[in-house]
């Protein structure tokens, strides 16, 4: 997956180019809305990032070329900004997502996944991990072509982890993926922990495998 | 006490001690030319009679008496009474004795003189007084009238204007003309100052919305830093003092994600006001809440008619996920929490102890925080200026060891 992040603030955008780089991403940098314009003119991505707040610019303004390159490419806005506005007129533009800082990176990581899934894939991929399918699809897990009947919330955390895996996940940023909005109003992560134990179950269960690990006081790590 | 009703007062009682004072000089006044008058009428009297004397005529005046060898020089000049036999009663008079040596003779000569009693006098001046204070306070209370009902009208109207003016709604403030200088000075004045307010509350406005996005930019740095840093082996003491610096930037993230939303809210129109069913979105958040509540062992009760609405779905998204996790905080495992939707009214109760700080203070930014509370002292005002865009308004009571927080909802459908 080639993916083009515009961000001009170079702690995230080293942040970013280190992680998704491990995911095995192609990823490309650009700070400036001149720099990131010439790239976008000049390249195919499937996924390009887009930060509003340039120092040359609205990032705003670069969607509409993007559109125009490739029917195909993902758009992903964001921005320093939880305003509504900006949000829908990002997604008129022609944006498929919007990401507000502060943002965690698996989350960004989840999003990108889902949106290369739905546009590039067109949804017909399916993803395995060890004897592991899921199905996007129907959102549904299979071990060994036995489907293994997961809730709402622990296929979304499933996905979260395999996004993710060999990253220590943290727990608000889990809470934040499943419960969205909803998270800043947790008081505690106790909820997190009850899905989180109940998944890990049924993947013992099916596989006599222990995916989730504790990292104590950090979160989790999902490694096959 | 109105300012009319006032100078009104302060006009009678000046106009009663004035007139009472005048009353008194009037009579005064005219009781003494009046003696004056009836005193040199009756001298001419007396020379009338004393000529006649010296010229020996018989004397035969009305109310006159002369009688002779009696001389004490004194010339008195009094009021006397005689008996009326017509009337029946006694008349007051006027007397004037003089002493006089006419033809080597000594005389007394009195001469008298009718006139109206001076008490009738004062009553029919008294009379006259009262009559014209009467009208007086009829005319007042007519021309007061007439004054508040134009020349303080858009005084008034410019009050009532003001009283429902908030520097937070975007409207301009226009206020009625008149032509009373001074009323005119005022809307000047009252204009001005609304226009320096509005300037000084939106650069307020502005700067809380900057400093917030400004403080984005760090928070996500740090954030992404400290998720670098969780990657790394850690000892368990760098492992703990990371954990706390995560969970402090996480509350300083929500305090300026809130202090955001309330800024926006201030100012912002929400562009996504459309109709939406309450009860489907007020469901749907239950849903999602439902877990968290069984996990405080807590059974929320919930009774939701169908009710549409026009509203932000956003906003009431986060308003009704705001009053829940209130509610939800602030619940003691296994106590009574409920929801409520009619047409009119969304309500929340839940059990628990009396607040411990004021009612006042329940819906002020940082201000509503107890010791048990992990919240971050933003939701309620957030949860009030959701309500006040929609023109909601949010009431709290408590009853029967209950929290009641109700939503008066209007542009139902």
């Amino acid at each position: 997956m080639k993916v083009l992040f515009i961000e001009d603030e170079p702690v995230l955008a080293d942040e970013m180019l280190g992680y998704f780089s491990t995911q095995g991403y192609l990823c490309e940098v650009a700070s400036t809305f001149s720099g990131a314009s010439e790239k976008i003119a000049n390249y195919a991505y499937d996924i390009v990032v887009v930060d509003i707040g340039l120092p040359d610019g609205s990032g705003m303004q670069l969607i509409p070329s993007v559109v125009a390159q490739s029917n195909e490419t993902g758009i992903m806005i964001l921005s320093a900004k939880h305003s509504l506005p900006d949000k829908l007129e990002g997604l008129k533009l022609g944006a498929d997502d919007y990401v507000t800082k502060p943002f965690y990176v698996e989350e960004l990581n989840a999003r990108l996944h889902a949106l290369y899934r739905r546009k590039t894939l067109k949804g017909t991929h399916q993803i395995v991990f060890d004897s592991f399918v899921v199905d996007p699809q129907s959102k549904t897990l299979f071990h060994k072509n036995k489907e293994i009947s997961l809730t709402k919330k622990e296929y979304q955390l499933l996905l979260y982890f395999i996004v993710n895996k060999e990253r220590v996940v943290s727990k608000p940023s889990i809470a934040e993926h499943v419960w969205g909005d909803y998270a800043d109003q947790l008081d505690n992560f106790d909820a997190v922990y009850v899905h989180l134990m109940n998944l890990r179950k049924k993947l013992n269960k099916a596989s006599g495998k222990d995916y989730i690990k504790t990292v104590y006081g950090m979160g989790y790590r999902f490694s096959s | 006490m109105k300012l009319l009703t006032k100078t009104s007062l302060h006009y009678l009682w000046v106009s009663g001690v004035l007139l009472l004072a005048s009353c008194f000089l009037w009579f005064v006044l005219l009781k003494r030319d009046i003696s004056a008058e009836i005193k040199e009428q009756l001298e001419l009297e007396a020379e009338l009679v004393i000529h006649e004397i010296k010229e020996g005529n018989p004397i035969n005046f009305p109310l006159v008496k002369i009688e002779q060898g009696q001389n004490n020089a004194v010339k008195i000049f009094k009021d006397t009474v005689i008996f009326d036999p017509l009337q029946q009663k006694n008349e007051d008079y006027y007397l004037l004795t003089q002493s006089r040596i006419i033809n080597n003779r000594p005389y007394r000569i009195t001469v008298t003189t009718a006139h109206i009693g001076w008490a009738e006098y004062f009553k029919a001046i008294m009379y006259m007084f009262v009559i014209l204070v009467s009208l007086l306070i009829c005319g007042g209370v007519g021309v007061n009238y007439l004054i508040s009902k134009n020349i303080w009208r858009p005084f008034l109207k410019n009050m009532a204007i003001l009283k429902g003016f908030s520097l937070a709604k975007n409207q301009d403030l226009a206020l009625v003309k008149s032509d009373i200088n001074e009323f005119e000075e005022l809307n000047a004045v009252m204009t001005d100052f609304v226009t320096q307010a509005r300037r000084e509350y939106k650069s307020l406005q502005e700067f809380s919305e900057n400093a917030s996005h400004e403080l984005q930019t760090p928070i996500s740095i740090i954030r992404a830093r400290l998720e670098s840093i969780s990657q790394l082996p850690l000892d368990t003491k760098a492992a703990s003092y990371l954990v706390d610096a995560k969970q402090s930037l996480d509350r300083l993230s929500k305090v300026n994600k809130g202090l955001l939303l309330l800024a926006k809210l201030e100012h912002d129109n929400f562009p996504d006001l459309q109709r939406i069913s309450l009860s489907v979105t007020v469901t749907d958040i239950i849903d999602q809440f439902e877990e968290l509540f069984n996990s405080k062992r807590l059974h929320l009760k919930h009774d939701i008619q169908p009710v549409t609405i026009n509203a932000s779905p956003h906003l009431v998204n986060i308003m009704v996920s705001n009053l829940l996790s209130n509610m939800r905080n602030h619940t003691e495992p296994g106590k009574f929490v409920a929801v409520a939707l009619s047409p009119d009214k969304l309500m929340f109760v839940n059990e628990g102890k009396l607040l411990t700080f004021s009612e006042d203070a329940l819906f002020t930014r940082f201000k509503n925080k107890d010791a048990a509370s992990t919240g971050i002292g933003l939701g309620l005002s957030i949860i009030k200026q959701i309500c006040l865009v929609h023109g909601w308004v949010i009431n709290y009571g408590y009853s029967n060891g209950r929290h009641h927080f109700t939503v008066f909802l209007k542009n139902v459908i």
